[in-house]
């Protein structure tokens, strides 16, 4: 509810009058009843001494009363929200804001812009426009017509940037001259950093009023962190009064959704977090992320191609010896794959590839020079996993090998041998610190060797598993930003079951997530410069770089993103760089301007008052005429109820049709369950009278020819509408295209094109053969051409010597004759392979109907031109049928003889 | 509007008048049935249509009168045809043709007219069964006798250029009785007028008066503004309901006076309400007609 406001509130005072209005009305009375009399003569020697006027009564006097007040007040006529009369008549500036925040109501926006210039266009005031968001390079303001403005506004398109406050300060500094202004501030409701000296840059031009969506919640969208269990993201919006819901989604560079998850934001709260649970088998496909229904760029996140999973390296075995069950690779590489890529190579070319996990499966020795790479690798965050083994055993035995979390005593350690009393161990729980803290130990598996690492207060400390006994399974050490971790056992089976339990998976992802090494860290060459490959606009979509849009070293994608840096993906578009129009460390507040006072954009319209007082006045009037009449005994009052009560009880009936929602399965209509029940022909009702008696007629006579000489026995023929009636009951449908036939609404097209697609056989005939000769098409082959054009039509061919259509029935070796016969029949070639190659279209213009068509006494009701056979036609029309009956059954026999001869031989 | 144009609406107007016919005379003879049981003839040669005796020729008798077919049949004698004797009495019959008749103040009542025509031709067709003859008082033409009076009658009242509420002054033949019908919402002096000048002559008759109820009840109440039916004036009373008593004694006064009428002048006054059966009053006005046997010296 807006204001209530009046065109000419000098009328109201009309209503001071309305006592003397009560007055007059008070004193005259009503109008007598008119009465017939024939005993006049008596009448007039009646001496009327009670000459008493009955006085209005006083619910009439107050309903006049209300009629004329309402009466007076809709005069005066009373509008509802207003728009406010502007009385400045100077130039004015309309500021907008076109950053990815204002992309949520673009539209209200543009709507803004275009009243404001049919505004100021009554009285020809120049127009300014300043749009706010940076521009690659800014043009000077420039006063323009409000033609000019509308073209202006209808080019401008959000950006996908913040707005630049400082700069429009500047721009506004170059207007200091033209003022004072009348301005409107399209804001975009996002606080910046220069709000302030905007706003009183802005307010030292002249008037300014300012526009905020600020219910709208405008949500952003930013990564947060990695989780085990998928992406974590936040959502922020501005408006933070009410619950917000939504869905963020994650596409892959497909498009396909892969995953979504449901947000909430509670009222009162500004942001929350939602985590995209994806496995990670599938969060490297993820190509963009986005707040469901949401328009802005700032909605968006791409996902660059260096947040992607770790990259697992396994140091390549000499030669794999054997079954690959032997090798501890194996083992590793099933355990991983579901979760990381993995490299099999050798430690340099790892190195090249910038894994983030490294397995060494029980090498003992390693080269100085690697130890020394290995060790700056871990420092940066790698992490080194390693695995025993008689090697590893052998080699702890001379000497201590290098990068491991404890010294190792040499030599194994084995249970449950012949000559140990000792018996195979099961693993303890795992302890809080280690990194394993929470997994289930497996309950089944024993430990049969093991390496053992010298006892210590180290030893223990960096056990993040043990066995029972307390002896290491799992040690670890962290150093630096990464992590050494050494498996006791070997990577096979041999050592121990934990190779062959769920619990070493989890334990491997365990490790593998605890490198710091991301893509991330890969520094490629810091002066590439990645070409743009699809840049971000400020409603969220995808645009082609243009020519303009610069390419981008890895330093710039850092950088606030900007006309320079527009948000985009870059690089290579499988494993593309993202610049996000919003990044993690955006701040996303709700604008705060003091001194300005925000409308909302949306203003509700102005409402008229005045029609439906006069109604209401109207109403009162026939009410009173009604009343008035039934005093003076013009009217029955009884009668007029009764009347009134049939009327009141009627008119809610009226709309005696519900509509009811259509049930799933439709109800079968008389006409469908006719026809499933006895086998007929159809034709398409063309709305053309003359043509669909014809039709009707037609396929009378064939339907009594196929009846007289064929095994099908059909019913009458049916019209058929596609556009309501269920075609799949009839396999036959003729179908007359008339000159300036209505292309079929949708459902329509799609209802025949089942027909098509299962089994159904349609003659389309556009009667015009002997008229197609030139090379126009004839009205009816352009109507034919509008219905085909909508239709999954496969590819026509002509109807050859030995199509199946010209010997199903009648060996026809002059081809389908029609009334006429000029130029060729068309059906779908036989290799469009559906139904079995059966064609679902026979096209032609040979007037079949009319050479079929009979009267109710079997007479011929159309001449057959010179040359023109009839009996030839209904053979034609019986092959058709035949054909829509009986597929390529003749087809097959057609190749009797040749598949005998085969046989034969 | 021409001539033809002119003729063509008379009898388009007449053809609907007409239309009423049928039924009022169905209607009639329902009621005449009712009374007519023991009405009986002259029996008496005399002036007539219907074959009484043949006599024999006398002197004196016009010899248009013999009846030659008869005398053929014997050798020397001549015979007279001799008709029954029919009434010579006749009665006078006048409805009041003023449009205050048409009233009626219920829908399920007849109008007073349709009442008033209906008691007119029912007496048309006792009395055409009686063998009197009926005229319409005022007219020239002579009374109508047969099985065609009460039609011709109709015909007559329908046709009749008699305008005004008050009796016309006749003169009629010596026994001849006079019948009026009407509501008689006139000056009772009027009525005096007439009827004195008709009595004057000899002639007895019957006053009816139809009435409807709500004539004699005057049922209004509030204001009500009444129109005269036949003039346009207007009368406007505020309330009604309090003149109920004062209508009803001048109502009950002008009966009186029309009473009082009727006994100077040794006529009959009846008085009949739509609502009543119209036979009680064909009823009333046959016993005042009295025995017609009583006519015939």
């Amino acid at each position: 509810m807006g204001a209530l406001s009046f065109t000419s509130p000098l009328i109201l005072a009309a209503l001071l009058g309305l006592p003397l209005v009560w007055w007059l009305l008070r004193a005259t009375p009503p109008a007598p009843r008119e009465q017939r009399f024939p005993a006049f003569v008596i009448l007039r020697k009646l001496i009327n001494d009670r000459e008493t006027p009955v006085r209005t009564p006083w619910p009439l006097l107050l309903l006049r009363l209300l009629l004329t007040a309402l009466v007076i007040i809709a005069i005066a006529g009373p509008i509802l929200n207003a728009p406010p009369t502007t009385p400045q008549t100077g130039p004015m500036l309309i500021v907008v804001d076109d950053t990815y925040a204002a992309a949520h109501g673009w539209r209200a926006r543009r709507d803004a812009i275009a009243a404001a210039a049919a505004e100021a266009e009554q009285v020809d005031r120049p127009l300014y426009l300043l749009a706010t968001a940076p521009r690659r390079n800014p043009r000077d303001i420039q006063p323009m017509t409000g033609e000019a403005m509308r073209e202006a506004a209808a080019s401008l398109t959000p950006q996908p940037f913040a707005a630049d406050r400082a700069g429009a300060v500047q721009t506004l500094e170059t207007l200091a001259d033209a003022g004072p202004f009348e301005i409107r501030w399209l804001s975009d409701g996002l606080a910046g950093d220069d709000d302030e000296r905007f706003s009183d840059a802005l307010r030292a031009l002249g008037d300014v009023s300012l526009f905020n969506d600020s219910r709208a919640p405008k949500p952003i969208l930013q990564a947060v962190s990695q989780s085990p269990e998928g992406p974590v993201f936040r959502i922020t919006r501005l408006d933070a009064e009410n619950d917000w819901e939504g869905t963020v989604i994650a596409i892959a560079q497909d498009g396909r959704v892969l995953a979504r998850s449901d947000a909430v934001i509670a009222a009162g709260e500004s942001d929350a977090e939602a985590l995209v649970e994806l496995p990670l088998a599938l969060r490297n496909d993820i190509a963009r992320v986005r707040i469901e229904n949401a328009v802005s760029a700032g909605s968006v996140h791409l996902v660059d191609a260096r947040d992607r999973r770790a990259l697992v390296g396994i140091v390549a075995e000499a030669a794999p010896t054997g079954d690959r069950l032997l090798s501890g690779a194996h083992y590793v590489r099933e355990a991983l794959a579901p979760h990381a890529e993995i490299i099999e190579d050798s430690l340099p070319a790892l190195f090249d590839a910038d894994v983030s996990v490294i397995v060494l499966n029980d090498i003992g020795a390693i080269r100085r020079s690697d130890v020394e790479m290995l060790t700056a690798w871990i420092e940066k965050g790698g992490v080194l996993i390693r695995f025993a083994g008689p090697i590893l055993a052998e080699t702890a035995q001379d000497l201590s090998p290098p990068l491991l979390p404890v010294e190792l005593r040499g030599g194994g350690r084995a249970f449950g041998g012949a000559l140990t009393w000792e018996t195979p161990q099961h693993i303890d729980a795992f302890p809080s610190d280690s990194p394993f803290a929470g997994l289930a130990p497996p309950k089944d598996a024993l430990v049969r060797r093991q390496v053992l690492a010298t006892p210590g207060g180290e030893t223990t400390r960096r056990s993040w598993a043990r066995l029972q006994d307390g002896t290491p399974l799992v040690t670890g050490e962290r150093i630096g930003a990464g992590a050494i971790a050494l498996f006791h056992v070997t990577a096979t089976p041999q050592w121990s079951d934990l190779p062959i339990s769920g619990t070493f998976v989890d334990m491997l992802r365990r490790l593998a997530f605890l490198s710091a090494l991301g893509p991330e860290g890969e520094e490629i060459d810091a002066d590439t410069r990645y070409q743009p490959v699809r840049l971000l606009s400020g409603d969220g979509r995808f645009r082609r770089p243009t020519q303009e849009d610069a390419a981008l070293a890895i330093s710039d994608m850092a950088k606030e993103p900007g006309p320079d840096r527009w948000p985009g993906l870059y690089g290579s578009p499988e494993a593309p760089l993202a610049v996000n129009a919003v990044r993690a460390e955006t701040v996303y507040e709700p604008l705060q301007v003091d001194n300005l006072r925000a409308s909302p954009y949306v203003a509700e319209p102005p409402q008229r008052l005045a029609p439906p007082l006069f109604a209401a006045a109207l109403i009162l009037l026939l009410i009173d005429a009604v009343a008035t009449l039934i005093l003076a005994g013009k009217l029955s009052a009884p009668r007029f109820g009764a009347a009134a009560l049939v009327l009141a009880l009627a008119v809610p009936m009226l709309p005696a049709t519900p509509a009811y929602a259509q049930p799933l399965d439709r109800t079968i209509d008389a006409q469908t369950a006719d026809a499933a029940l006895t086998t007929r022909l159809a034709y398409v009702r063309t709305g053309d009278p003359a043509l669909d008696r014809l039709s009707a007629q037609a396929l009378a006579g064939l339907s009594r020819e196929l009846y007289r000489r064929t095994a099908l026995e059909p019913g009458p023929p049916a019209a058929v509408d596609p556009e309501t009636d269920d075609l799949s009951v009839y396999p036959f449908l003729y179908w007359p295209i008339a000159p300036g036939a209505e292309t079929p609404s949708e459902s329509a097209l799609a209802n025949i094109e089942n027909f098509m697609r299962f089994g159904g056989l349609i003659l389309f005939d556009t009667r015009d053969d002997e008229r197609a000769l030139g090379a126009g098409a004839t009205p009816e082959a352009q109507a034919l051409q509008r219905v085909l054009s909508q239709l999954n039509i496969p590819p026509l061919t002509t109807v050859g010597q030995d199509h199946v259509l010209t010997r199903s029935f009648y060996l026809l070796t002059d081809g389908l004759y029609g009334r006429l016969r000029n130029n060729p029949v068309w059906v779908a070639a036989e290799t469009a392979g559906a139904n079995d190659g059966v064609t679902p279209v026979i096209i032609g213009g040979r007037d079949w109907a009319g050479a079929w068509a009979i009267d109710s006494f079997g007479r011929p009701m159309r001449a057959m031109p010179q040359g023109g056979s009839r009996e030839l036609a209904y053979r034609a029309g019986i092959n058709m049928v035949m054909v829509a009956f009986t597929g390529n059954y003749k087809s097959d026999q057609v190749h009797t003889p040749i598949l005998l001869q085969r046989l034969d031989r | 509007m021409n001539d033809n144009q002119i003729a063509t609406a008379i009898r388009h107007d007449a053809e609907e008048a007409a239309s009423h016919f049928p039924p009022l005379l169905v209607e009639a003879e329902r009621i005449a049935q009712t009374v007519a049981a023991g009405l009986h003839g002259r029996r008496r040669a005399g002036p007539g249509e219907t074959f009484w005796q043949h006599r024999p020729y006398s002197f004196g008798d016009a010899v248009s009168a013999i009846d030659w077919r008869q005398s053929a049949r014997e050798a020397s004698r001549l015979y007279v045809r001799e008709n029954e004797w029919e009434a010579a009495a006749a009665v006078y019959l006048w409805r009041d043709p003023s449009r205050s008749l048409d009233f009626a103040s219920m829908k399920s009542l007849p109008t007073k007219r349709r009442r008033a025509d209906v008691l007119s031709i029912a007496l048309a067709i006792l009395l055409s069964q009686a063998g009197e003859r009926i005229g319409v008082l005022g007219e020239e033409r002579r009374p109508f006798h047969g099985r065609t009076a009460p039609t011709r009658l109709m015909e007559a009242l329908q046709a009749s250029a008699q305008t005004g509420s008050a009796p016309p002054h006749a003169h009629l033949p010596p026994g001849a009785r006079a019948v009026m019908i009407s509501d008689f919402y006139t000056d009772v002096d009027e009525v005096e007028a007439s009827v004195q000048a008709l009595a004057a002559t000899g002639a007895k008759g019957v006053l009816i008066q139809v009435c409807d109820p709500a004539e004699e009840e005057f049922p209004f109440r509030g204001r009500v503004e009444f129109r005269d039916l036949e003039s346009s004036d207007k009368l406007t009373f505020g309330d009604t309901g309090a003149l109920a008593g004062q209508y009803k004694r001048q109502f009950a006064a002008h009966r009186r006076s029309l009473e009082a009428l009727a006994q100077r002048t040794g006529w009959t006054f009846v008085v009949h309400r739509t609502d009543k059966q119209a036979h009680l009053a064909l009823l009333a006005l046959f016993a005042a007609l009295g025995d017609m046997r009583r006519w015939v010296s």
